[in-house]
């Protein structure tokens, strides 16, 4: 059966083939290119349906992990390239080349006219390839350089129109942004792998840290502070707050690529990791306890945010932090199989809200749910995906998005069962947050679809290669949920699919909550929505020593909580018909709420303060002190020492050579011709005169030297 | 013989010599005492020659002499000619004037 | 050739140049053609020749010195004539020889004000064979008289080639490094009597050292430090560099950037770590902090530079930080990353000052704010080639600036020499703040590329003819495009080449 998985690396390299190929002779092909997008899109979809397949009817699988060595990097250890493929990378395979697919053949006739048209789909390509390439990456290096490619095509992508600066902005505070994250991610790589130095000559394994986390090899600084720093990296890919602020500004890339980014190939990437290593990840209890509250801020916070926008894409951007949200609030509260069932069909129903966005504004030349209005007559095929798409995000029972949300709260649930205060934390704002979703959504639907037209232009449905992929998607954003519902059968069922040898059914946390043992174990699963094990077994037989199992088991129906999901719908559903059913109110209720909408509108500061308060300090404050520093202090010195030489230089020349030596040497000169001034007398030029001091001279000396006789 | 007669004439012409080229001004006198000078050195030798080495068959202080009297000759064409030209050119023949090697 | 007993073969391939230098002076200056493409011939005589070591290179054994000579040279000294490559001197020796042809290829083109071909190419010639040599010479006055040798040729190549401010970029850049070497030398002294082996011997006093009191080895060390430090540069001692790098011309530039940095760092690997480990070990943190200072305040200066090639000069101090922090881990990666770190700047910011270059060519100005974006639209194929490059330079994966990075900063977490214990938290700092560095590095080029690649070209360029990237562009600047990505996608190719190298030299320090 391994057969198939063998070739995972052949999904991952076509994109990167397809880019390369479209770069080189895109530009002559009749498609201009997006042919070979689609074409290698569409293989490696195939294959992944393959791989997950597999994966899937086989579960729980052995993990298959083959590598290469890279490259050496010193003192024995060796970068691997390798590919590991489990039913995680299984899951994500499967997701982000169906985004990625359903993007391309939806990019064909959306960007048509646009210029870079075959720079578009290269990029694509390239972006696809990224995140594949961390998916399958069976070391965190690798991971990290997907991560990092993923950043820069984002880069590349919502700076699509560059023309302009607003969108130069976008692209640059979403890569700095994301950046910034990333010193976490390095450093926390760093330092796991650190930790790895004595165990293994690959460092960077993600199964040999997971095995070491598990066994207790790591201390708990390395597993603490690496795990921190690694989810700040999520914190900032993942839109997490406070580093949310550059994924609503991200919406400046073509549409396509924000469903791109906000279902599949970016803001995913940080779950994904923090599922990769959730072995790691539940070794700490603070660790877990900062996720889930990170997420539980951003759940609540973030959805409030979208009551506000006006632009269409705006609401599905905060939408999609808000849930972004609950995927990491499930993490922290144990949720492993719950966050990763959630970014799979939030990655199918988000795709298909920004791709029915993207119909609706090529439509109205508008991004304004203001400018639109009456849709539902004049576009059938997005009007219906539409509300297929807004009904999973709000959770609308039987949708994709009501299992694998309520598979959130659950685990919240048990978790808050088991002791831990931020499982009820997530459970109830879960819950609370739920009721803002179905309202902004609801207001979009309505703003959108009922009522009159406001659009300048005339609406018209878009074609088949845009709606086609919507309906697709519409089918997914449905079906993806019966992966794990009370009605799935035992095995194999998402739980299943994402077990590992490690994360088994036995696998339980390592620490246990405060009331857990005193509570009687059997039941602490029986607060779910849908909650917890069909059979109360792993956890009664883990809970005797108090322990939480990692895997909850198949969720069962739990009558009262459905009934409280199904009040909070549809209490949201009549709140915003009755606001915005009859078309768009002069004062739109949302923005009557005085301070709070004005902190709403404001972004909470966020944005402005990060400006005001990081932007703007370090670009012009901190690095014109460090220019002054460096160009007055440190060269001033450098100067100051040229200078000082040079004074010296002088002082030396004038007093000492040109005084003190050189005085010497016209001394001599000088005393010279005094001498000779007073000596010249003698020559007279008188013949005589010499004579006669010669005899004179002559008879001295005979008579000295009679004298000495 | 005695030889205190020759060697005191040899002092007094040397003396009137050393006194002539000292005092004289004009350089023809100049010329002539150092001729005395020469000579009264030309009795010294023959002197001594005799005084000393008496038969002795080499008689060398009378060659002496004999070249002396020669050179004397050369050096007083030589010294008339430098006077005749001096005159010629500046109409005296006075050593005082010729003070031109001065500082 | 059998690189046991060829050791000819690198004696010609580094006077070669020396020799086309002389040849060059006796071409009659009309021949200003002619000049040019000998130069070319001659450095791609030599290229062939560094190619042909490189391919009979044995890399099996890279951790040993081969196509050696070592014959009597100054006897009255004992200095030796003593040459030999192992795979730490091998990639810097390539990438000499490469950029010094690329530089040659461009000279045919484009030599600024006042032209004078045959001087030009002489003293590059002359600076190429000091630069080769001193990759390449395993005798301390051997090696002193190649590092000294490049002083001259790039003194004048900056004083009358350079822009406006040249005599005193020039004369800047030549006192202040030999200010440094006169320590360097003094030490090399004080290490050649303290051994009292009567050699000069780079080998032989590795294998010896440590030798000394640890009074010795820490005077010893500051004064190569100050040598070496100067010539990297280490921050604070470089403010020369952003001067002699703006000023200088094209050529000089890529050069400067390209080689003669890496020489500072290649002498603290070579030379001061072996030699003096124990000095090595007490000055280790405090060249870690220096390293770290440099990355995060050579970004922020960055971003506060209006000059594009003045930017680009106080991007090397970062990038040579990160360079300097593999050092300072003194352990096997650190030292790895290290010469990663050095290829891979010479090779990106090499390019990118032959981009400043050209760019400066076209516009007339290196002003930021006078260019005013939307290259990208005015030339598209050198708008694409400024960002790729700058990206590379700003450390993306997949290309060559990654590795040197992201290997220097995972080495610093568990430094060598017994650091850890000592100064773990220390070096855990350093990394964080690594790394922060790297979020200001991409934050000045990416608002380079927005400021001058993105947006609508301003008026005053609108309607000017700016020429694409030309035929002569293309050939010399090809095989850097190309090694930036190979590097990155395969970093063995350096790695793996240095790998047994700094195996054996770690050996040395002991730890």
């Amino acid at each position: 059966m391994d057969a198939l998985l063998e070739y995972a690396w052949v999904v991952v390299a076509l994109p990167l083939l397809s880019a390369v190929l479209i770069t080189a002779v895109g530009k002559q092909l009749p498609g201009k290119g997006s042919e070979i997008g689609i074409a290698a899109l569409g293989i490696s979809w195939l294959l992944a349906i393959g791989i997950a397949w597999e994966t899937f009817v086989n579960s729980p699988i052995e993990p298959l992990e083959r590598a290469v060595d890279w490259s050496p990097l010193g003192g024995g250890f060796v970068f691997e390239l390798g590919i590991l493929v489990d039913g995680l990378t299984a899951v994500m395979l499967l997701l982000v080349t169906t985004v990625s697919f359903m993007v391309h053949i939806y990019s064909r006739e959306y960007m048509k006219g646009e210029p870079r048209y075959t720079y578009f789909f290269a990029m694509l390509g390239l972006f696809t390839f990224s995140m594949l390439l961390l998916v399958v990456a069976n070391n965190l290096l690798q991971a990290v350089i997907g991560w990092e490619l993923v950043g820069l095509c984002s880069y590349l992508l919502i700076g699509f129109y560059w023309e302009g600066k607003s969108n130069q902005d976008a692209a640059n505070k979403a890569f700095l942004t994301t950046k910034f994250g990333d010193v976490g991610l390095i450093v926390g790589v760093i330092v796991l792998s650190a930790g790895m130095f004595g165990l293994t000559d690959t460092p960077f394994n993600i199964i040999e840290i997971n095995e070491a986390a598990f066994a207790g090899q790591l201390s708990t600084t390395t597993i603490v502070l690496g795990m921190l720093l690694i989810f700040l990296g999520c914190i900032s890919k993942s839109g997490q707050m406070p580093l949310h602020v550059w994924l609503p500004d991200a919406m400046a890339g073509p549409t396509p690529v924000s469903a791109l980014i906000h279902a599949a190939t970016m803001v995913t990437a940080g779950i994904f990791l923090l599922a990769r290593l959730f072995p790691v990840v539940a070794q700490s209890q603070a660790v877990m306890a900062t996720i889930a509250i990170v997420g539980v801020i951003t759940l609540f916070f973030g959805g409030l945010l979208a009551l506000v926008q006006d632009d269409l894409k705006k609401i599905l951007a905060y939408s999609t932090i808000s849930q972004l949200g609950y995927m990491v609030a499930a993490i922290g509260v144990g949720g492993y199989a719950a966050s990763i069932f959630h970014l799979f069909t939030h990655g199918f129903f988000k795709a298909l809200l920004f791709l029915g966005a993207g119909s609706l504004i090529h439509a109205v030349h508008s991004n304004n749910i203001s400018d639109m209005g009456g849709m539902a007559r004049a576009m059938p095929h997005t009007f219906w995906t539409f509300i297929v798409g807004s009904l999973a995000l709000a959770g609308f029972p039987l949708t994709a998005g009501f299992f694998s949300k309520e598979e959130v709260l659950a685990a919240g649930d048990i978790w808050a069962g088991a002791g831990f205060f931020t499982g009820s934390l997530v459970f109830w704002v879960g819950l609370a947050a739920s009721f803002v979703t179905t309202f902004y959504m609801a207001r979009a639907v309505f703003l959108i679809f009922a009522g009159e037209s406001r659009s300048h232009h005339p609406p018209h449905e878009s074609g088949k290669l845009m709606v086609g992929p919507l309906m697709l998607l519409a089918v997914l954003s449905i079906a993806s949920g019966y992966l794990l519902t009370p009605m799935s059968p035992e095995a194999p069922n998402f739980e299943t699919w994402l077990a590992t040898p490690i994360l088994d059914e036995e696998a339980t946390f390592p620490f246990t909550g405060d009331g857990a043992t005193e509570a009687s174990p059997g039941t602490v699963t029986g607060d779910g929505v849908l909650a917890g094990a069909a059979s109360p077994a792993p956890l009664a037989a883990a809970g005797e020593d108090g322990a939480v199992s990692i895997l909850h088991g198949v969720p069962y129906w739990n009558l009262t909580k459905l009934a409280m999901v199904l009040v909070l719908f549809f209490s949201a559903l009549f709140l915003a018909w009755r606001f915005y059913g009859k078309g768009l109110p002069e004062r739109d209720p949302t923005l009557q709420m005085g301070g709070f909408s004005r902190a709403l509108v404001n972004k909470y500061g966020f944005d402005d303060a990060g400006y005001r308060y990081i932007v703007v300090p370090v670009r012009d404050k901190l690095s014109a002190a460090a220019t002054y520093s460096s160009n007055v202090l440190i060269d001033g010195v450098v100067a100051g020492v040229g200078r000082a030489t040079k004074h010296a230089a002088v002082a030396t020349y004038r007093v000492v050579d040109q005084q003190v030596i050189d005085g010497g040497i016209h001394g001599a000169a000088f005393s010279a011709a005094w001498w000779s001034e007073k000596l010249k007398r003698i020559q007279s030029g008188d013949v005589q005169k010499y004579a006669g001091v010669l005899v004179a001279g002559t008879i001295l000396l005979v008579l000295a030297f009679a004298a000495a006789r | 013989m005695s030889p205190i007669g020759p060697l005191v004439l040899a002092a007094f012409l040397f003396s009137a010599g050393v006194y002539g080229v000292i005092a004289r001004r004009n350089a023809v006198l100049v010329l002539i005492s150092v001729e005395l000078m020469l000579n009264a050195v030309n009795i010294n030798l023959v002197t001594f020659q005799n005084l000393l080495f008496p038969g002795d068959p080499a008689v060398t202080g009378q060659m002496f002499a004999l070249f002396i009297i020669g050179v004397a000759a050369a050096e007083v064409g030589v010294g008339l000619a430098i006077v005749f030209n001096m005159f010629r050119n500046r109409a005296s023949v006075d050593v005082d004037d010729a003070d031109l090697m001065r500082w | 050739m059998d690189p046991n007993t060829a050791g000819w073969a690198l004696v010609v391939a580094l006077f070669l140049p020396l020799v086309g230098a002389g040849a060059l002076t006796l071409m009659p200056s009309s021949m200003d053609r002619e000049i040019r493409r000998a130069g070319v011939a001659i450095t791609a005589v030599g290229f062939a020749l560094v190619v042909a070591i490189t391919a009979s290179f044995d890399y099996s054994r890279a951790g040993e010195l081969q196509f050696t000579t070592d014959v009597p040279w100054i006897t009255a000294i004992d200095a030796r004539f003593s040459l030999g490559m192992d795979g730490i001197s091998l990639p810097l020796f390539f990438l000499t020889s490469l950029l010094t042809l690329l530089c040659a290829i461009y000279t045919t083109k484009h030599l600024p004000s006042p032209g004078k071909p045959k001087a030009f190419l002489s003293l590059m010639l002359l600076l190429q064979t000091g630069m080769a040599g001193t990759f390449v010479a395993f005798d301390l006055i051997l090696f002193f008289i190649f590092f000294e040798l490049t002083l001259v040729p790039m003194f004048f190549m900056i004083g009358m080639w350079g822009g406006p401010r040249r005599d005193y970029a020039s004369v800047k850049f030549f006192l202040y490094t030999l200010f440094g070497s006169v320590f360097m030398l003094v030490a090399f002294l004080a290490i050649y009597f303290q051994a009292g082996a009567n050699t000069w011997s780079i080998m032989e006093l590795s294998t010896m050292a440590p030798f000394g009191s640890t009074t010795f080895q820490t005077w010893a060390f500051l004064g190569v430090f100050l040598g070496f430090a100067i010539k990297v540069p280490v921050w604070p001692f470089h403010t020369w560099l952003p001067d002699a790098h703006t000023e200088a011309p094209t050529v000089g530039s890529v050069l400067l950037a390209g080689v003669l940095l890496k020489m500072g760092t290649y002498g603290f690997i070579r030379i001061a770590l072996p030699i003096l480990p124990d000095g090595a070990a007490r000055f280790a943190p405090m060249i870690g902090v220096l390293a770290v200072i440099g990355i995060v305040y050579g970004a922020l200066c960055c971003l506060a530079q209006t000059d594009v090639k003045r930017l680009i000069a106080f991007s090397s101090v970062g990038h040579m930080g990160f360079v300097m922090l593999g050092i300072a881990a003194m352990n096997e990666a650190g030292i790895q990353a290290a010469l990663f770190g050095n290829i891979a700047h010479g090779i990106i910011t090499g390019m990118l000052f032959f981009l400043a270059g050209s760019m400066h060519e076209r516009y007339h100005t290196r002003e930021i704010a006078v260019i005013g974006g939307g290259m990208l639209k005015k030339m598209p194929v050198y708008g694409v080639l400024f960002t790729y490059v700058a990206i590379a330079s700003l450390g993306l994966p997949g290309l060559a600036g990654f590795w040197g990075e992201f290997a220097a900063m995972w080495a610093a977490i568990s430094p060598g020499l017994g650091l850890a214990d000592s100064y773990g938290g220390l070096y855990l700092g350093l990394v964080v703040f690594a790394a922060i560095g790297t979020v200001l590095t991409a934050g000045y080029f990416l608002w380079l590329i927005q400021r001058v690649n993105l947006g609508e070209p301003p008026e005053r360029w609108a309607d000017e003819p700016l020429a694409d990237v030309q035929a002569i562009e293309w050939v010399s600047w090809l095989p850097l495009l190309a090694l930036i990505l190979a590097l990155g996608i395969f970093p063995r190719l350096v790695f793996g080449v240095q790998d047994a190298a700094v195996t054996n030299l770690v050996g040395f320090l002991g730890g």
